[in-house]
């Protein structure tokens, strides 16, 4: 009798644990940072100077994005401030690139890596923000902005 | 019958995907941003992160039955007695594969602290003695262990331990606050524990435990 509610109690605690056991996989994802727009094809014009942008790489140490610069006559220009701001206020500073000669109809692809505490950000909560490119012109200063939010469908796909 | 039910029973010693909780702290990926990919192009697919490994919070509450020779006293000699008791274990590990949804939390191998109380010990009386006819019982001790585990179910213990019963009461079985230290292994359902206390001297437990491992995880 002892053996037979000794067997009965292990059986419902294998039952219970197994409960727990049934589950399919479901590989790893993370939150990652993209360009918010509405039609991502759309170029942003400031004086001479267009520019596209699109975050390729988003993680604890920060983004990167791809700058699409393009021009349609001579266009000396210099990014003289390239920085996130984020929703809370808070701004990660990045090396402003070089913008290359833009001759005539001209076509180029920067990188932009903007460092900071990706780990951070994320627990503090702040999904939103701005990319912000500042150039200067010899003419005068104009700043693109592409607003960007970090994208999450949740810790396993 | 008996055997698929305990093999089943030490599968689920290793810990279950239903009983892990992953936090969300620290959920980016891990991805160098300062070199460039070999080509810029504006196609919105991004690079997949590299998994940075987790960091493990294993919790596992667990019972354990088990025959030894304790603190029990029988016309003034040391005899059997069977320890029912209950503990906590708590583990932390780290893996650099955080896995996916159905992955093992727990911790494979780590540090932790067990936290254990022998509810009662139940005397193997002598029945050829009319007068100690019956089962005397006594509480059994309090526990605090620092704990490192294997593969899940492989662990050795060492710590505290402190019988915390004031006094003598009834037939003088229960002697008293009584402290000492304690070691203990285990290897899936069978753990063998041994003590020495101040007041009983030598103690010895050999049987079963099980644990109902549940574990949370957050990336590191």
């Amino acid at each position: 009798m002892l053996a037979r509610i000794a067997l009965l109690a292990l059986a419902v605690a294998v039952v219970t644990v197994g409960a727990g056991c049934v589950d399919r996989m479901h590989p790893r994802q993370y939150p990652r940072w993209v360009v918010g727009v509405n039609d991502p094809a759309e170029i942003q014009w400031r004086r001479c100077l267009g520019m596209r942008s699109v975050v390729k790489r988003s993680g604890k140490a920060g983004l990167g994005a791809v700058l699409e610069v393009r021009s349609r006559h001579d266009c000396p220009g210099t990014v003289t401030r390239a920085e996130l701001v984020f929703d809370d206020g808070a701004r990660a500073a990045a090396t402003p690139p070089a913008l290359p000669a833009m001759r005539g109809r001209s076509l180029h692809y920067l990188w932009l890596p903007v460092p900071f505490d990706g780990d951070a950000v994320w627990n503090a909560g702040v999904r939103r923000g701005r990319l912000e490119l500042e150039v200067r012109f010899p003419d005068g200063t104009e700043v693109f902005t592409w607003p960007v939010f970090q994208a999450f469908e949740g810790p396993w796909r | 019958m008996r055997r698929a039910l305990l093999a089943a029973a030490i599968v689920a010693l290793a810990g279950c995907p239903g009983l892990k909780r992953h936090s969300l702290r620290n959920a980016p990926g891990k991805l160098d941003i300062q070199v460039p990919p070999a080509r810029l192009t504006m196609d919105p697919q991004q690079d997949i992160p590299e998994d940075p490994g987790v960091n493990q919070l294993g919790i596992a509450p667990g019972l354990s039955v088990m025959p030894g020779i304790g603190r029990m006293y029988g016309d003034g000699n040391r005899e059997g007695s069977l320890e029912l008791g209950v503990k906590v274990h708590v583990a932390f590990g780290e893996s650099a594969d955080s896995g996916g949804k159905g992955a093992l939390g727990f911790p494979r191998d780590g540090w932790g602290a067990t936290l254990g109380w022998g509810i009662a010990q139940f005397g193997f009386s002598d029945t050829s003695f009319p007068e100690e006819a019956g089962t005397p019982t006594v509480m059994g001790p309090i526990t605090l262990e620092a704990t490192r585990h294997w593969f899940y179910m492989l662990n050795v213990s060492g710590g505290l331990v402190i019988y915390p019963t004031p006094g003598a009461v009834g037939d003088g079985s229960e002697r008293g606050v009584d402290a000492g230290g304690q070691l203990s292994a285990g290897a899936g359902p069978f753990a063998i524990k041994m003590r020495y206390v101040q007041d009983s001297g030598f103690e010895i437990f050999g049987g079963y435990q099980l644990y109902l491992p549940a574990a949370l995880t957050w990336s590191r």
